[in-house]
């Protein structure tokens, strides 16, 4: 059985810590699906598919808690399952005529002073245009560090790989998306 | 290390809040979750099953514990949100129509009333794609029901065909439908299916159908009736009913169309020719 086999691996300290045994799935989903929302978006999940794929993350999520061992937050998980369900949809994706670019209607947030909201909508639609230029591990790294605000070697444990290889990653990413934002006000203003 | 310039830092900065979800989309896609975990664990082949079986005793051990609770806060909220789920599914008799209905499963209708399709996203793959699982083996369930919330109105209101109305614009616009189904039956209704669920996850069809047959005796006309039927059908695959199982297939389809559980039932043995 997966857990049994999961507990017997996980560091026995923590166990009686409890301080990283996974919370019940309900409370990761109240504390986290806006997270897995806009992660999900920032890594280029369309609109029309930003449903289904919140609810595959957390479907895999579900199935999964019980092998989770704490060897990273939850938010850290999380963004590992968003990233791989991002990507099989962009493999599907890319497997289908690319749709002319459709603007969307602006999001309507409750609570917010509504001209405030609506260019908050606007400048995310654009970074996510933007991040579309720019390739996925970059990507990635870029969404945590910037929109995230998380630190190198919180990123390096979502991401698995080593904390040069975020910088190095960093580094290029925001090359890349300054470039792009410069070709987007290029074209706008010629 | 090299900052953004900025221009882009300006951008990101006001971009921050501007991609998180509407209290509509936090509803809508809670329904749409709690439908899938519903049914979730429920093994869509006799082949899956038998090889998922002690893979399935590892998930199945989320779905006793917090998540219940949460599959029942989220229907539950759902109705009281006037939102709907399931309200007043009219009773169908085996007989009446597992005969008349047989053909549908045959040749499905390919339109249901509703909404955008999107297509079906490989839960596969991920799970594939993930190191050190022992749970590979539970890619056997394909594509999660997708997030369309079926709603109904009472039997006997405008819709004799039992159409599917969808989007959150058209929930807000419903008007409050007061529900015959009692919300504090649910606990009830959820656990006696999720016992039936966890039976034939656990290899027990026998036992699965007969907790199902309860569940249609104490709750004919419960809110989880779309659920109890797509557990029988996957029940009946497991014990090679194949017939019995396209039977109650047809029946789930006759009763809703565009079940979000109806690609799940076509992929079984019910649906494969």
């Amino acid at each position: 059985m997966p857990t049994s086999v999961a507990r017997e691996h996980a560091d026995p300290l923590q166990a009686l810590a409890g301080a990283e045994r996974a919370p019940p799935f309900e409370a990761i989903y109240e504390e986290h699906f806006d997270f897995v929302w806009r992660s999900l978006r920032r890594l280029g999940v369309p609109d029309a598919q930003l449903d289904d794929a919140v609810q595959d993350v957390f479907v895999v999520v579900h199935r999964r808690l019980p092998e989770f061992e704490g060897r990273s937050t939850i938010k850290t998980w999380l963004f590992g399952i968003a990233l791989r369900v991002a990507s099989a949809l962009r493999r599907s994706a890319a497997r289908r005529p690319t749709e002319p670019l459709v603007e969307d209607p602006p999001d309507e947030h409750a609570g917010l002073d509504a001209d405030a909201q609506r260019e908050a909508s606007e400048a995310a639609r654009l970074v996510h245009r933007l991040l579309d230029s720019l390739d996925d591990d970059r990507r990635a790294v870029f969404v945590l560090t910037e929109l995230e605000e998380m630190t190198a070697p919180e990123i390096s444990a979502a991401l698995g790989v080593n904390l040069n290889t975020v910088y190095s990653r960093l580094r290029l990413a925001r090359r890349d998306f300054d470039a792009a934002l410069a070709r987007h006000r290029a074209r706008r203003t010629t | 290390m090299t900052d953004l310039s900025r221009e882009s830092r300006e951008l990101v900065e006001l971009a921050r809040d501007g991609d998180g979800p509407t209290r509509e989309d936090r509803a809508r896609v809670r329904r749409a979750l709690a439908l899938t975990l519903a049914t979730g664990a429920a093994s869509t082949s006799a082949s899956a099953a038998a090889a998922t079986k002690s893979a399935f005793a590892g998930a199945g051990i989320a779905a006793k514990g917090g998540a219940g609770t949460w599959l029942v806060m989220g229907v539950v909220a759902g109705l009281a949100g006037s939102a709907a789920v399931f309200v007043g599914v009219p009773a169908l008799t085996h007989d009446a129509t597992s005969k008349s209905m047989s053909h549908t499963l045959a040749a499905p209708a390919r339109t249901p009333v509703s909404v955008e399709t999107a297509a079906p996203t490989p839960v596969t793959a991920l799970v594939e794609a993930s190191p050190s699982s022992p749970t590979t083996a539970l890619v056997a369930q394909g594509a999660p029901p997708k997030t369309n919330v079926v709603l109904r109105h009472a039997a006997n209101t405008v819709t004799p065909t039992r159409a599917p109305v969808e989007t959150p614009a058209d929930v807000a616009a419903l008007p409050d439908v007061t529900t015959p189904a009692v919300p504090s039956s649910l606990g009830a209704e959820t656990s006696l299916l999720e016992s039936a669920r966890s039976a034939l996850n656990q290899g027990n069809a026998a036992r699965a159908l007969a907790l199902l047959d309860q569940h249609e005796r104490e709750f004919p006309r419960g809110a989880l009736v779309e659920e109890r039927l797509a557990t029988r059908v996957f029940a009946l695959c497991s014990m090679g009913r194949r017939a019995d199982a396209a039977h109650v297939a047809a029946r789930l389809l006759a009763l809703s169309p565009a079940s979000p559980l109806r690609a799940r039932v076509l992929e079984s043995c019910a649906g494969s020719r």
